[in-house]
């Protein structure tokens, strides 16, 4: 049995890593989807979008979202391996003293999945001041943990948390632009690989008479791929800067691990 | 289609073989007293969208994603470097960009009364629809990062005087926001 099990885990493996292999070589398209290749190794710490705005249902809120692990293929979303990656740590950075040219991290929210697959538990941790500023971090104050494609509240229901699959929002004709700019196409950037001229100077979709420029249809290479979203709604408050007034915030997103790979 | 193919058949049987094994892993962190916190390195960065993949090199990107997004001074200069060089921009719309877009971290202002964001709406004052900034789902981020590199946008806002070197050819991709928006949390599109 211990054999057959071990087997399992080696046939496992060898697929994972020939998925990946084949997601490097032939999926290799997309806005910061895909933009190193140790993300490219990573799916799951590959940050494709950042999202910040008002929440929907509550004026005293705001919603931040990171998109991670792109192209995920229409009809795989219930796959096992599409989940937030175990060995990662997701962060939500805030400046929230920016107003006087400080724009380093005053306020961290963490996320972090217990285990692999789509029947892990994730942790949030803070929001709260860093421990550390900077590329090196550990986990601020554990606040709860929810499931993976489940909405939840913590924080005595102040915060909504999602970690799940959902539909990529992000609409780009991707594979024009890298006609254009084939220097960002990763696949350009492969082992053995040289990056060609552009062989386009348009985009598509321009009306007839329009300077000359590319008529043919234009294509939302997103359009049919799902991506794994964490999504945290909280009161604006709590982003508030220390004098404790709402002013300018900014807002970036980041995936760490304890390897650096 | 037949990468995308192979890749859904690849899937279900990582799926099948997953589900098989058990489907779990271990926990990497475990809360433990007397252990010291696990050390967490940076290895990616995200704000806003399309300035790396737009401005910086591929082979720099790994810099820029492990790196403060106000330390980076790599970004910082290929903003400047890639509107005059590629984009064949002047120098005021290089300067413009670079001080808009640096620091790499987006925008929001959390005491405007805007129910709705927009992105870069901090950084013109509210002229791409909201005072709020930050980044609507819904938001062509890249016809308006397009308007600002190859168009005329930033001349129109007053920024800079007009270069008359927009590229007419590159300020639309042409494509729309094919998802939808939900009045729930999360407020996005059920996977497909």
């Amino acid at each position: 049995m211990k054999v057959l099990r071990s087997f399992a885990t080696v046939v496992a493996t060898a697929l994972v890593a020939a998925t990946i292999t084949l997601y490097g070589l032939h999926f290799a398209r997309a806005s910061d989807h895909q933009d190193s290749p140790t993300v490219v190794a990573r799916p799951g710490a590959d940050i494709t979008d950042v999202f910040v705005y008002p929440a929907p249902d509550n004026a005293q809120n705001v919603v931040l979202t990171m998109d991670v692990y792109p192209l995920i293929p229409a009809g795989m979303a219930n796959t096992p391996a599409f989940s937030l990656d175990p060995a990662v740590l997701y962060q939500f950075k805030i400046a929230t003293n920016i107003a006087n040219n400080d724009y380093t991290e005053k306020q961290v929210i963490q996320f972090k999945a217990s285990a692999s697959g789509q029947n892990q538990s994730i942790t949030m941790y803070g929001p709260a001041a860093p421990n550390q500023v900077g590329t090196t971090n550990t986990t601020v104050k554990s606040n709860g943990t929810f499931t993976f494609n489940a909405p939840s509240k913590l924080l005595n229901g102040q915060v909504q948390v999602f970690a799940g699959v959902r539909r990529d929002p992000f609409f780009f004709d991707l594979a024009q632009f890298f006609k254009i700019i084939p220097d960002r196409n990763y696949s350009h950037h492969a082992p053995g690989q040289t990056v060609p001229p552009a062989t386009a100077t348009s985009f598509n979709g321009f009306p007839a008479n329009t300077n000359g420029c590319l008529t043919t249809a234009a294509t939302d290479f997103l359009a049919s791929f799902n991506v794994i979203q964490i999504d945290v709604e909280l009161p604006k408050t709590m982003l508030a800067s220390s004098s404790g007034a709402l002013g300018k915030i900014g807002v970036w997103a980041t995936a760490s691990t304890t390897t650096g790979s | 289609m037949k990468s995308i193919l192979t890749g859904a058949v690849l899937g279900a049987v990582i799926a099948f073989v997953l589900t098989a094994c058990g489907g779990t892993g271990t926990l990497l962190n475990p809360p433990s007293a007397g252990v010291a916190p696990a050390q967490y390195q940076q290895i990616e960065l995200l704000s806003r969208p399309a300035v790396k993949e737009a401005f910086e090199m591929f082979d720099d990107h790994d810099i820029t994603n492990r790196t403060e997004p106000y330390n980076d001074s790599t970004l910082q200069s290929q903003i400047g470097s890639f509107t005059t060089t590629v984009a064949g921009r002047s120098n005021a719309n290089a300067s413009a960009l670079q001080s808009i877009l640096y620091p790499n971290e987006m925008k929001a202002d959390l005491s405007s009364t805007a129910t709705k964001a927009a992105y870069l709406g901090v950084e013109t004052g509210g002229a791409t629809g909201s005072t709020f900034g930050g980044r609507a789902l819904s938001d062509d981020v890249i016809d308006i990062s397009l308007g600002a590199i190859f168009g005329n946008t930033l001349s129109a806002l007053g920024v800079v005087p007009d270069d008359g070197k927009e590229s007419p050819c590159l300020t639309s991709d042409h494509v729309s926001f094919a998802s939808t928006t939900s009045s729930t949390f999360p407020y996005t599109q059920a996977p497909i």
